[in-house]
């Protein structure tokens, strides 16, 4: 057992007595609520329950809850697909896959959300040539599944988003 | 001046002497036989080329199968191109069969330009001409592929082709297989395999300053590039778990009790051994563990049945990041999950005495493979400490070895040098 706390969607949680082996998204389902966060292939190959987290020295990366422990999350900065819209209003990468229209059943959503969110804060702090944002977002999404086969319209939703935003690009 | 001119005159007279070295022994002359061209010898041959795993360097990656071009990076600075030996002008087309053997065998089918020993010709002179006759029937019978080979890389002097035949002279084998009549059968086949067309000794035997296998030190393990390839000596392999029907499932699945194939031995499995039939197989595995004959499968389950008694260690850093970082996929216990999560307990590579490929391994992950999905890297996660303190608990967890406790600096060592 250890005494996990960290921070999730910008709120302390803990300190929660858990064993060494519990996987985070059950901790996040369960403990926290958050049922979010999907488990869906159990062994990392699926990606629908990537969150995003900001490491020490400011940079977001994306991490896998399924087959990583809720203890090697301790203190760090976690975000689920619940941290995103604020006031009711949808962040720009959940509104750009709506109005793309580019998830059906959503299992897969979330993972696409917390990955697309992190691949434009990545692009905020090194803003990609315009030529290369396809490869950009092939990178940032490029493992995860979608069953319901929405990838182009994720795909192009991302690539749309990026490049109408100028801060996230630079000319090539 | 008098001293100039005699050096010029010594160094001139060397460099006849070599290249008539070179002409006289440099490439043996062999008997001219016609192609093969029956279905019977292609079918033949077509078995003995995925046995000799010709594909794995001679296709680049999404290159056309044998076209070439595969890049193999050497100790030496830079790398060699691999040949394009499909039957077009830029391959093999109007080569005769004595050719390709003197390649095959000697390295060599002319003074002008011998092969590289990246080429194993210094493991392939046990293949007898018979079979190399039916390896180069199959790759005539194929569709030219039209692929130009990128020229070499290497610097300047192993770039001087001609220098190859004094490294022959010291270092390349030329003796023909000799089968040890006190030995069995599938003994024999299997050392014939092993040593010839397999080529196991080139990954797996240490190597000198000039590139050249150490005789003494056959199959000892070794390292080239990248991951270590392991002790596969009979008491190498023995210490380390392996049983013949487990070396047997290995060779044809690349997977079993003692690990999983990655790295090159993946592409070995996946192109040459799985195809090698079970005979074949089994007469390896004999070979490789010193055995005669097969054990019995009473004998070997018999001996499976006994469960590995795991050490208690007491090492509550490496458990805790055991059961937070490994034990979602691996299990709390390291048997893993059937077909889906390699077993850490009684891994082969877990057991390796210094630890080098798990480290690797753990630092930086394993692309996915056929059967197995992608294991993640963890050297942005864990400190050296941390990761040094994982790799002790597998070790005295999951092994039955004495094996040494690693320090974060042989972790920080071990990832600097790869």
């Amino acid at each position: 057992m250890a005494k996990l706390k960290m921070t999730v969607n910008g709120k302390a949680v803990g300190p929660h007595d858990v064993p060494d082996d519990l996987p985070m998204v059950v901790y996040l389902n369960d403990i926290l609520g958050l049922t979010g966060t999907k488990f869906s292939c159990g062994i990392g190959v699926c990606r629908a329950c990537v969150v995003m987290v900001e490491e020490p020295d400011g940079s977001i990366t994306t991490r896998r809850t399924c087959i990583a422990g809720a203890t090697s999350f301790a203190d760090s900065k976690v975000t689920t697909v619940e941290g995103h819209a604020t006031h009711g209003q949808l962040s720009a990468v959940q509104r750009a896959y709506v109005d793309n229209f580019a998830f059906q059943c959503g299992y897969c959503t979330s993972g696409f959300v917390n990955a697309g969110t992190a691949l434009v804060e990545q692009l905020r702090q090194n803003p990609v040539d315009k030529n290369q944002v396809e490869q950009a977002v092939q990178t940032g999404l490029g493992d995860h599944i979608c069953r319901c086969s929405g990838y182009v319209r994720y795909f192009e939703a991302m690539r749309d988003l990026i490049l109408s935003d100028t801060t996230l690009t630079k000319e090539g | 001046m008098r001293l100039l001119k005699s050096l010029i005159i010594l160094a001139l007279a060397g460099g006849l002497g070599y290249l008539a070295f070179a002409f006289v022994w440099g490439v043996p002359s062999v008997e001219q036989r016609p192609i093969a061209t029956d279905q019977a010898a292609i079918d033949r041959g077509e078995y003995l080329t995925a046995l000799g795993d010709c594909t794995s360097c001679h296709t680049a990656e999404d290159g056309a199968s044998f076209a070439g071009g595969r890049f193999l990076e050497t100790p030496f600075g830079g790398g060699l191109y691999s040949a394009n030996i499909t039957p077009s002008s830029q391959g093999i087309a109007g080569m005769t069969s004595a050719e390709f053997y003197q390649v095959l065998a000697f390295g060599a089918d002319t003074v002008w330009r011998p092969v590289y020993p990246a080429m194993p010709y210094t493991s392939y002179n046990v293949v007898t001409r018979e079979d190399s006759d039916a390896i180069f029937a199959y790759l005539m019978s194929l569709d030219p592929v039209h692929a130009e080979v990128p020229a070499n890389t290497l610097p300047f002097p192993y770039n001087i082709r001609l220098s190859l035949f004094g490294w022959n002279l010291l270092f390349a084998d030329r003796s023909a297989f000799s089968p040890d009549p006190k030995r069995s059968d599938s003994w024999n086949r299997g050392a014939y395999l092993v040593t010839g067309l397999g080529h196991c000794g080139e990954c797996h035997t240490p190597r000198n300053a000039l590139g050249a296998m150490e005789p003494l030190e056959r199959l000892t393990g070794a390292k080239l590039t990248g991951f270590e390839a392991p002790d596969i000596t009979a008491n190498g392999l023995t210490e380390r778990g392996w049983t013949h029907k487990n070396l047997v499932t290995y060779f044809a699945t690349g997977t079993g009790p003692q690990g999983t194939a990655f790295g090159e031995m993946h592409l070995a499995i996946k192109n040459s051994l799985s195809k090698a039939n079970p005979e074949d197989q089994s007469a390896m595995a004999s070979y490789l563990l010193n055995l005669d004959a097969a054990p019995s499968d009473v004998q070997e389950t018999v001996e499976q049945e006994t469960p590995p008694a795991f050490k208690a260690y007491d090492a509550s850093a490496g458990r805790s990041l055991y059961l937070s970082n490994c034990s979602l996929c691996h299990g709390r216990d390291g048997r893993g999950v059937p077909s889906v999560m390699p077993a850490l307990a009684g891994n082969s590579t877990v057991a390796q005495t210094d630890a080098v490929n798990l480290v690797l391994v753990v630092a930086r992950g394993l692309d996915a493979s056929t059967d197995y999905g992608p294991m993640p890297s963890f050297a942005d996660r864990l400190s050296d400490t941390e990761i040094s303190d994982l790799v002790n608990y597998l070790r005295q967890s999951f092994s039955n070895l004495d094996l040494p406790l690693l320090q974060a600096a042989d972790v920080r060592g071990t990832l600097k040098q790869n």
